[in-house]
């Protein structure tokens, strides 16, 4: 399967007459796309778009996506969602680099979620990089909370769709190409490179912690094998709306960085097979039938290593150590990426489980470390929302408008795909 | 430029006032560097001077910690010092356990930077490096020439406020508390390259060590008592009047095997306690009360247990490192499965 | 179908209280009280069927917990599973200054119960038949 990603580097973002890509801006005609998201669950929906650099403060943000247009090859970007059943990752598809669409909205109660656009805040977030055209929307009363996730996620999808056909056209700057061949062809490229896979581990345990693939939600499936350009398509969308530092964004999933890491030394130093993707489930039954079934893949692909990405925080901890475990046992040598739960003081236990052969470990960070945030001229979103988001505590916003959170509230802060050069050693 | 004024904290042996006959020697002080104060003053830069030396017996220091520490940090406090250096103690695990406790001490009541080396498995690393910087030296003093350097660099940076990196950079016993920091890379290429180390088997370093949960799991239960051959082993340090293997009194190096043939009680008169790290009177008065000899006598005669071996084993629990407990451990499990002994009575304190 | 006889939930989730589908043992008290609970089970040898730990709400956000056993104990007790538990409550007992007042978690009460019975629904839904996640309550 061969993918040809091309980047178009997006300067600027406007709201315009028209929607489309000229001179390196992104023109948005406001009215006709607040026009298709309109929708019977939202009492009102709003759109501004924000700057690197802007003293404006997000919360609490539910996911971000990055627009894609599928120019040639079967599909289309998120598959499975608009009623389509083919397979993508293969063709061409054009990516509006550098800018982002973000959904913000409260959910279920508490929530998550910051990003800063400057200011200390910035440096945790990747999204204070890129131009982001905001929505928030507001559900109406009786609203069930599954009603409200889907409404809000179908916004963001159908919001990023629409903006990437100003891509449609336009001239990438960059062009990419990443081939995965089938299994056996794969290997005999490359007969003398180690073999590497990548397992990759998905959020899964019901309402705001969900991923779909291929539209499928992901914690009724068994682990199942994929090309990584799939990925690239948007075949993964996150429905995950819990624990903004480690969640995976679906922009984090378009852009999944091991993915990215391990194509960079392909055919060099490595020979990249595939993709294993698992779920992470409630029940132990089920945690030890995905991590025995995951470990049958492995075995099947017949690599020498593979990288393994956590999801989320607590349980899913159990998940990754059933697959190093299982997978060290075949003699397959592990390397996790994991982030950390240490306390404020750093001193805790980092994780809810551990196992010797979880010997190599990458860490996108310990969760509980507090900043102080200072007041923004602008919030687009729930302020208060911040005094019971998850690393938010009482008296975290005070009367001035400043926070002080654990980074667990600022969005992709330990992301554990390894998005970020933030980690954590010992001291 | 003001002198920075330093005050070294050494033992009886490198105090330079005996071996393990003056080790209960009561605290005192001396002008300048001595022993191998000498050696580390060569190292520390100019305008550092180690001023005043203050010297303790091990064993006097384990048995009175709280008294030992007082009286020493008014010693040090005597010389007003703007740092302390204490050992280093490599694996001598009195000596480690005394550095670790002065250097808190003197931490929390002068609030001045303080500093010691150990060999990481020295029982004084193990509770004192969350509290002190405590820098990673070999396990014999042979390695003094490696370590006085390795100290001094650190001693340096502390009291000068230098702010540190992590204990793989600075090379001092991790403390177990994590912080975040910004590589150069991204987490998923440095995971790549890990992945690529370990798989051509190349050395590589990890970014969270796992702790280790050192597991034991039960045996099955004993299904029948009365007919089982029970053995009593203790850390709790009951040795027969006058100690007569030495037994230390912390950081034990040995355990003793004991004859109990015969032996239905033990009185104030045939046994002892050695333990340092408890008050003795209630154990020396009655070491069953530690051992429960007399009680394991009583159910052997009224046959709710087979018998009772004729050896206990003893040692002291106070100050040993983990790894001395194991090699213990295994010595005598061995032992005493030779004897086809069923079950092990653990008594500690 | 899920058979009310075989699986045993310990909960101090009032929404739960009514449940149909398996055998209730409601817990007054906090999250810590439920873990307490279903450490003496598991040592009692009830079979441990769901984490402990569900979701990625923080455990010191998330006060309501329900945790699936077995309904009868077994013969030997699952030392994984007690280890496991060990865990958990470290985890949950290191947290448990770091939280948020009860003031603030009542305004969130609802939502807090509806995200329990969530993951109490995936548990129970995989344990036995597989049914279609989005259809609700069927406690």
């Amino acid at each position: 399967m061969q993918l040809e990603l091309g980047h178009i580097e997006v300067k600027d973002v406007q709201f315009g007459a028209k929607t489309e890509f000229r001179n390196g801006t992104v023109f948005i005609n406001k009215n006709e796309l607040l026009e298709i998201l309109k929708n019977e669950h939202f009492s009102k929906i709003e759109l501004d778009i924000v700057h690197p650099g802007d003293a404006v403060r997000i919360c609490p943000v539910k996911d971000v996506l990055e627009p894609r247009v599928k120019i040639a090859g079967s599909g289309q970007i998120f598959p499975g969602y608009f009623g389509n059943a083919e397979m993508v990752g293969s063709g061409r598809t054009h990516v509006l680099k550098g800018m982002t669409v973000l959904t913000v909205g409260t959910i279920v109660g508490f929530q998550e979620g910051i990003i800063d656009m400057s200011g200390p805040g910035a440096e945790y977030t990747p999204f204070s990089k890129t131009i982001n055209l905001v929505i928030s929307a507001d559900k109406k009363e009786g609203l069930f909370q599954h009603e409200h996730e889907a409404a809000l996620r179908h916004t963001g999808l159908k919001a990023a769709r629409y903006v990437a056909e100003a891509a449609r056209n336009a001239e990438p700057d960059q062009i990419s190409t990443f081939e995965t061949r089938p299994l056996s062809e794969q290997l005999n490229q490359y007969p003398d490179l180690p073999r590497v896979a990548y397992v990759y581990m998905l959020q899964t345990q019901g309402l705001m912690h969900d991923t779909y693939l291929y539209g499928v939600d992901v914690k009724s499936i068994l682990p199942t094998f994929m090309y990584p350009t799939e990925v690239m398509d948007g075949a993964i969308i996150s429905g995950n709306c819990v624990s903004a530092c480690d969640k995976n964004t679906t922009y984090h999933h378009l852009n999944n960085p091991v993915i990215d890491d391990l194509f960079t030394r392909h055919g060099k130093d490595l020979n990249f097979v595939g993709v294993v993707v698992t779920n992470e489930n409630v029940t132990l039954l089920d945690k030890e039938r995905s991590s025995n079934f995951t470990a049958k893949l492995v075995e099947g692909l017949k690599v020498d290593g593979v990288i393994i990405s956590e999801e989320g925080f607590g349980n899913p901890d159990a998940d990754l150590i059933m697959n190093c475990k299982k997978i060290e046992a075949l003699g397959v040598k592990t390397v996790l990426i994991t982030d950390e739960y240490a306390g404020r003081d750093g001193a805790s236990q980092s994780l809810a489980d551990g196992h010797p052969l979880a010997n190599a470990v990458v860490s996108g960070g310990n969760a509980n470390a507090t900043i102080d945030l200072p007041p923004m001229r602008k919030i687009i979103g729930h302020i208060d929302a911040v005094n019971i988001i998850a690393g938010g505590f009482d008296g975290a916003l005070k009367k001035d408008g400043s926070i002080t959170v654990e980074i667990q509230a600022i969005t992709g802060a330990t992301n554990e795909l390894g998005f970020n050069q933030m980690g954590a050693i010992e001291f | 430029m003001a002198e920075i004024r330093v005050v070294h904290y050494l033992n009886q042996f490198f105090g330079q006032i005996g071996g393990e006959e003056k080790a209960d020697i009561t605290p005192f002080s001396q002008e300048g560097p001595v022993g191998p104060g000498t050696a580390l003053q060569k190292e520390l830069a100019s305008d550092i001077k180690i001023v005043g030396t203050v010297i303790c017996g091990d064993t006097y220091f384990n048995e009175n910690i709280e008294a030992a520490a007082d009286k020493i940090t008014s010693l040090v406090a005597g010389f007003k010092p703007d740092l302390l250096i204490a050992g280093p103690a490599f694996n001598a695990g009195r000596y480690g356990m005394a550095c670790g406790a002065v250097c808190k001490a003197v931490q929390e009541k002068l609030n001045i930077p303080v500093v010691t080396g150990m060999y990481e498995e020295n029982p004084g690393a193990d509770m004192y490096k969350k509290d002190v910087y405590i820098v990673k030296t070999g396990n014999s003093a042979a390695q003094m020439r490696k370590a006085i350097p390795a100290l001094a660099k650190l001693a340096m940076r502390l009291v000068r406020g230098e702010a540190l990196g992590s204990s793989a950079e600075e090379g001092y016993l991790a403390r177990g508390v994590r912080k975040n920091v910004f590589h150069k890379q991204r987490g998923s290429a440095r995971a790549v390259e890990m992945l690529l180390q370990k798989i051509k088997g190349e050395t590589f370093a990890t970014e969270y060590p796992m702790p280790v949960f050192d597991r034991v799991s039960p045996r099955p239960a004993i299904k029948d008592l009365s007919k089982a051959k029970l053995a009593l082993v203790t850390s709790g340090g009951i040795v027969p009047k006058g100690n007569p293997d030495h037994i230390e009194s912390s950081s034990a190096s040995k355990f003793g095997r004991y004859d109990i043939t015969g032996v239905n009680d033990l009185t104030k008169e045939t046994y002892e306690t050695a333990h340092g790290g408890y008050d003795p009177i209630y154990a020396n008065e009655d070491a069953d009360r530690v051992l429960p000899v007399d009680v394991l006598r009583q159910l052997e005669k009224e046959k709710a247990i087979g018998s009772l071996h004729n050896f206990y084993y003893a040692t002291v629990g106070n100050g040993t490192s983990i790894a001395n407990a194991k090699k213990y451990a295994h010595a005598i499990g061995e032992e005493l499965k030779k004897e086809k002994v069923a079950g092990i009575i653990l008594t500690s304190t | 179908m899920v058979s009310a006889e075989e699986f045993l939930v310990i909960s101090n989730n009032p929404a739960v209280r009514g449940i149909k589908r398996a055998k209730m043992y409601f817990i007054e008290g906090d999250c810590l009280a439920v873990l307490y609970q279903a450490f003496s089970m598991a040592a009692s040898g009830y079979k441990l069927l769901s984490h402990p730990l569900a979701g990625s709400v923080k455990p010191e956000y998330n006060y309501y917990r329900s945790i699936v056993f077995s309904a009868e104990p077994k013969d030997q007790v699952d030392l994984m599973h007690l280890r496991l538990l060990d865990r958990c409550l470290l985890k949950l007992e290191e947290r448990q200054n770091a939280g948020i007042s009860s003031e603030r978690l009542a305004l969130y009460t609802q939502d807090l119960q509806i995200m329990d019975i969530e993951f109490l629904n995936s548990a129970l839904n995989a344990l036995g038949e597989r049914i279609p996640a989005k259809i609700k309550q069927h406690l």
